[in-house]
C-alpha cells in the first residue's frame, strides 16, 4: 500500500512538472507525435514489401509500439525526471559530499543547491548532448 | 592570406589538442554515441535480411548480401557524415553561451568542425572494425566497379560538407524562434528517412524517392552509399556530384545569410 502510494504521488508529481511549462508540455507532445509517427512509418514502409516479419504481424507491431510507448511514458513521466535532476546536481569535476542525501533528494524531485552536492555550479535542464564539452571549453 | 592560413591551422591544431583531451575525459559519453551509432544500422540490417528471407531470398532487387552491403556502409557513412551541433543552438542562444564564442577572433563554426572531427577520428577507431565483422558476419555483397570505389571517396568528402554546413545553417534558425525542440525532431525524420536511413531509397515510394532526389537528403548520406555499393552508373554519378555541389553553395548562402541576419538578433538570453 505504501509504496503504491509512493508511485502514485510520483506520478501526480510528474504530471504536475509536467504541466508546469505549457509550451514545453505542447512541444513534447509533438515530439511524441513525431517519435510515433516515425515509428508507425518506419513500419509501413517494411510491410509494404512484407505481409509478416519473423512471424510478426503488421498489426501486432503496431500494438508493440504502442506498448513501447506507454511504458516509456511512464518512465519518462515518473522516474526521467528524477534521474535527470540528481544528473544536473553533479556537475562534472565536484565531488558528491553526500551520495545517499543527493539521491534521496532527487528522488523527491528536489535539489537543492549545496546541500546535496557540492558546488552550487548550475546547468540547464534537458541539455542537449556534449553540450558539457562546450562548457568545459 | 598566407599568414590568415597559417594562424588558422595553429588554431585547428591547438583545438585539435584540446578536444581529445575532452573527448577522452568523457570515455563513458563517447562509448554510449557509439552505441547509438552501430545500434541503429544493425536493427535495420536484420530486419531487412529478415523480410528478403520470408519473400524468398530479394526484394525489389535487394538479395540479403545486398541489404548487409548496404547497411554496413551506410553506417560507415552515416558515422563519417552526420552532426549534432544544430540540436545545441537553442541552448547555446538561451543561456547565452554564444556571447564567448562571438567575443572570438574565429567563427564558432570552426570550434564545432574541430569538435565533429575529433569525434568521429576517436569512433571509427571502432566503427570500422564492427563494419568489417557485421560484413562477414551477415555475408555483405560490396561489389563496386574500381571507378565507382574512387569516386566515393569525393563523394563521402563533399556529403559531410553539405550535412554539415546545411545543418549549421538549420541550427541558426533558433536566432528567431526560441524553441527549436519541434523543428530539429522534424529535421531528424526527414534526414532519416529521406537519406536512406530506414531502408534504400529504391524501396520506398516514388514520390518519396523524388522528394529525396529533389531535396539535398539523397546526396547527403544515400549517393556516397549507393555508390560504393556499384549500383549508380556513370550518368547518375554526374548528377550526383552536380547535386551535391548545388546544394553545398546553397548550403553557404543560406549559412551566410543566416548568421548575419541571425547575429544581429542575438540578445544573449539568460546571459
Amino acid at each position: 500500500v505504501r509504496a503504491a502510494r509512493i508511485a502514485f504521488l510520483s506520478l501526480r508529481l510528474g504530471l504536475l512538472n509536467a504541466f508546469q511549462y505549457r509550451t514545453d508540455f505542447w512541444i513534447a507532445m509533438l515530439q511524441s507525435l513525431v517519435a510515433l509517427g516515425t515509428s508507425l512509418a518506419g513500419i509501413a514502409i517494411v510491410f509494404g514489401q512484407t505481409d509478416t516479419l519473423a512471424g510478426w504481424s503488421q498489426e501486432e507491431l503496431i500494438a508493440l509500439v504502442g506498448v513501447f510507448m506507454v511504458v516509456a511514458g511512464l518512465l519518462g513521466l515518473v522516474i526521467r525526471p528524477s534521474l535527470e535532476r540528481l544528473m544536473e546536481g553533479r556537475p562534472p569535476g565536484h565531488a558528491r559530499l553526500r551520495p545517499d542525501e543527493a539521491g534521496r533528494c532527487a528522488a523527491d524531485g528536489q535539489r537543492p543547491p549545496g546541500r546535496c552536492v557540492a558546488g552550487d555550479r548550475h546547468r540547464p535542464r534537458r541539455r542537449p548532448h556534449r553540450i558539457r564539452d562546450a562548457q568545459a571549453r | 592570406v598566407r599568414g590568415g592560413g597559417r594562424r588558422l591551422l595553429s588554431v585547428y591544431q591547438a583545438k585539435f589538442r584540446a578536444e581529445i583531451a575532452l573527448q577522452f575525459a568523457y570515455r563513458g559519453s563517447l562509448l554510449i554515441w557509439l552505441l547509438g551509432l552501430v545500434l541503429g544500422p544493425v536493427i535495420y540490417l536484420v530486419v531487412w535480411t529478415t523480410v528478403a528471407e520470408t519473400r524468398g531470398g530479394s526484394v525489389g532487387g535487394f538479395t540479403s548480401g545486398d541489404f548487409a552491403g548496404y547497411f554496413v556502409v551506410l553506417m560507415v557513412v552515416n558515422q563519417l557524415t552526420f552532426t549534432w551541433h544544430f540540436h545545441e543552438f537553442e541552448w547555446r542562444i538561451r543561456n547565452g553561451f554564444f556571447s564567448p564564442l562571438l567575443l572570438r577572433p574565429i567563427h564558432p563554426i570552426h570550434a564545432d568542425l574541430v569538435e565533429n572531427l575529433t569525434f568521429k577520428l576517436l569512433t571509427f577507431v571502432v566503427v570500422a572494425p564492427v563494419a568489417l565483422v557485421l560484413a562477414v558476419v551477415f555475408d555483405a555483397r560490396i561489389a563496386p566497379a574500381p571507378w565507382q570505389a574512387a569516386a566515393f571517396v569525393p563523394a563521402l568528402a563533399f556529403a559531410f560538407v553539405l550535412r554539415f554546413v546545411l545543418e549549421w545553417t538549420v541550427g541558426c534558425v533558433a536566432f528567431w524562434v526560441t524553441r527549436m525542440a519541434a523543428l530539429t525532431n522534424a529535421w531528424w525524420v526527414l534526414v532519416l528517412f529521406l537519406s536512406g536511413q530506414v531502408a534504400p531509397l529504391e524501396l520506398l515510394p516514388v514520390p518519396i524517392q523524388v522528394l529525396a532526389t529533389v531535396l539535398p537528403f539523397r546526396w547527403m548520406v544515400s549517393f556516397p552509399v549507393e555508390l560504393a555499393l556499384g549500383r549508380v552508373d556513370p550518368r547518375g554519378a554526374a548528377l550526383g556530384f552536380v547535386a551535391q555541389a548545388v546544394w553545398i553553395a546553397l548550403a553557404f548562402l543560406g549559412l551566410r545569410v543566416g548568421w548575419r541576419h541571425g547575429v544581429r538578433r542575438y540578445g544573449a538570453v539568460g546571459a
